[in-house]
């Protein structure tokens, strides 16, 4: 383990030191400080946020790489998701004591991210094993009562 | 005698009562209600199942109503008024398998007052409401705020930002160890605004006994075509780093993104509250470390293509590798996608298994139309059979822009159910 770990490290190190240098002197911009209360009517589906925008504003782009990274990017400035999106459609998924998992709500919409799709019943215990971390974030870091009713002690 | 506990959950019950009384009172009056954006809308859902075990079978049906009204700049000022809540009711006769549920039950996820000025430069909300923080998602009742950059002045400079947020929090347990007061605050320092240093802090309490505190340390950097974030999570109760993860973002042209991801979590400061029976078997100085990396390629308007990688090492138990790819294209009213991943090694028994998909949709005028398949092949027989079929199909009509009907047929075939039917209805009603 300890010599895949250094593998590991050497590879993510080699990267930040091209990214580090690639990034000298620049003064371009990402974040905002500020933001519209609402984004003016944009195309339905996903947005590709440089198909208007500098391409600074890449890291916003609705593309497959986006899901993983939506939820720090709330947690920076979330005025900007607020634009667009209600509460209700974090709530849909992350609400406290959701009855309905989100592949259900979005059964009608194969096209968009939702954790739970097919026979995720079957799939949670080995996910679950590879990585527990990824369950709790919307399920409690602690004792939640959907993960007690089987596996209380 | 009411127990604290007890006594507890009595004064949130009457913290929620209270935040929404007042900011109705606060709305009521109709002259207030003018020069508002006003929004309210309505999801109405209705599920039926049929599970079929061997010679079992049980029916269950469940009626849902979610509801949300967004009130915006209030008589023209910078107030606003979110809601939303939903609730239940079982209309079969069989209760649901969630002994902890109630038949009829329902939540209230959102009321709170916001006062935003028109930049949104600064924030601050009142009542039930939730905080998006780099130390994790949290339900709280309470108070959260986010104070102007300071700044330097001019184009470039030093930014300082600062926000906070106090309350009660929301349970996602049973409450034996969830606290009665939350609190947090983060303090961002962004330089040109290319480089950000990032500090957050958080702390729960019940009865007075401190049982959550952690503290986090960013830094995120960001050119044109790059981005690169490293995070670390300090759980300061046992001392220890319970979550360190670096990303950096290659934006290679504006059709190709490259990203790498490496992340350290350690089990015995991450879980720390946790006494899940899934514990049991991992050593507490379990450690898990993740590496792995996607490749996004918009090939063309309506067609992309994506590749990943991730690599999971354990300190004691044994790792795993899972890995796929997908594709997707839009053409006209259709769209479809297609991918394959495989998920192998973690033991001799389970854990390894294919999946594949397939969905197609249809959208054309008000009808829409789709199907999606997902077929799972485990290498080891799980129960009685190695292959799970999953099938949604749906059909949907919107009426006009603010209402709309649409039902989906839901079929398994698992490793333990033979057959699994589910029919769920959508009502959507936009005001």
């Amino acid at each position: 383990m300890r010599r895949k770990r250094l593998i590991h490290i050497s590879m993510l190190a080699a990267f930040l030191a091209v990214t580090l240098l690639s990034c000298a002197g620049d003064t371009g911009s990402v974040k905002r400080s500020s933001a519209p209360k609402r984004h003016e009517e944009i195309e339905p589906g996903k947005p590709l946020c440089t198909e208007c925008h500098d391409d600074d504003r890449a890291v916003y782009n609705h593309n497959s790489a986006f899901f993983d990274k939506h939820g720090r990017l709330a947690g920076t400035f979330s005025p900007l998701c607020e634009g667009c999106h209600k509460p209700k459609f974090c709530s849909d998924c992350h609400g406290n004591k959701e009855d309905i998992v989100p592949s259900r709500k979005l059964g009608n919409r194969p096209d968009l991210e939702s954790p739970h799709r097919g026979d995720y019943f079957t799939k949670h215990k080995i996910e679950g094993r590879l990585d527990k971390s990824t369950c709790f974030k919307c399920h409690g870091r602690r004792n939640n009562k959907r993960c007690k009713r089987c596996h209380d002690k | 005698m009411p127990t604290n506990k007890a006594k507890y959950k009595e004064c949130k019950i009457a913290y929620r009562v209270l935040i929404t009384v007042i900011a109705l009172v606060y709305l009521l009056p109709l002259s207030v209600w003018a020069g508002s954006d006003i929004s309210i809308d309505s999801h109405t859902y209705f599920s039926m199942s049929e599970e079929v075990k061997g010679d079992e079978a049980r029916d269950i049906s469940t009626l849902y109503e979610y509801v949300s009204l967004n009130a915006n700049n209030i008589s023209g000022s910078c107030f606003s008024f979110v809601f939303s809540g939903w609730g239940k009711l079982e209309t079969s006769d069989e209760k649901i398998g969630y002994e902890y549920y109630d038949r009829n039950d329902g939540d209230v996820t959102a009321a709170y007052i916001d006062y935003t000025t028109q930049d949104s430069d600064f924030n601050l909300r009142l009542g039930r409401q939730s905080v998006y923080t780099n130390l994790g998602y949290e339900d709280i009742s309470g108070l959260s705020v986010r104070l102007p950059e300071l700044s330097t002045g001019g184009g470039g400079g030093i930014y300082i930002g600062l926000s906070g947020y106090s309350g009660v929090p929301e349970e996602l347990g049973d409450g034996s160890s969830s606290g009665d007061l939350i609190s947090g605050a983060a303090l961002s320092v962004n330089i040109l605004r290319s480089f950000e240093i990032g500090i957050g802090y958080l702390t729960e309490t019940d009865n007075d006994l401190q049982f959550r505190r952690e503290a986090d340390a960013e830094l995120w950097m960001s050119h044109h075509f790059v981005e690169v974030y490293l995070k670390s999570i300090r759980n300061l109760i046992t001392d220890s780093y319970s979550y360190r993860s670096a990303e950096a973002n290659l934006y290679l042209t504006k059709r190709a993104t490259f990203v790498a991801r490496y992340d350290i979590t350690g089990f015995e400061d991450y879980f720390t509250e946790t006494e899940l029976s899934i514990f049991d078997r991992f050593e507490h100085e379990e450690e898990l470390c993740t590496a792995g990396g996607s490749l996004i390629l918009v090939l063309s308007d309506n067609m992309d293509i994506n590749l990943d990688y991730k690599d999971y090492d354990f300190k004691e138990d044994k790792g795993a590798t899972a890995y796929g790819a997908g594709y997707k294209v839009s053409m006209s009213s259709v769209t479809t996608g297609l991918s394959y991943h495989k998920t192998d090694s973690l033991d001799e028994h389970e854990g390894y298994f294919d999946e594949y998909r397939l969905y197609v949709m249809y959208d054309v005028s008000k009808l829409s139309l789709s199907c999606d398949a997902i077929i799972d092949k485990f290498e080891y027989e799980t129960f009685k059979r190695d292959t799970s079929t999953a099938i949604v199909t749906s059909a949907g009509y919107k009426f006009d822009d603010d209402f709309g009907v649409s039902v989906d047929l839901d079929y398994k075939r698992t490793p333990q159910y033979d057959d699994d039917y589910k029919v769920f209805v959508r009502v959507e009603y936009f005001l």
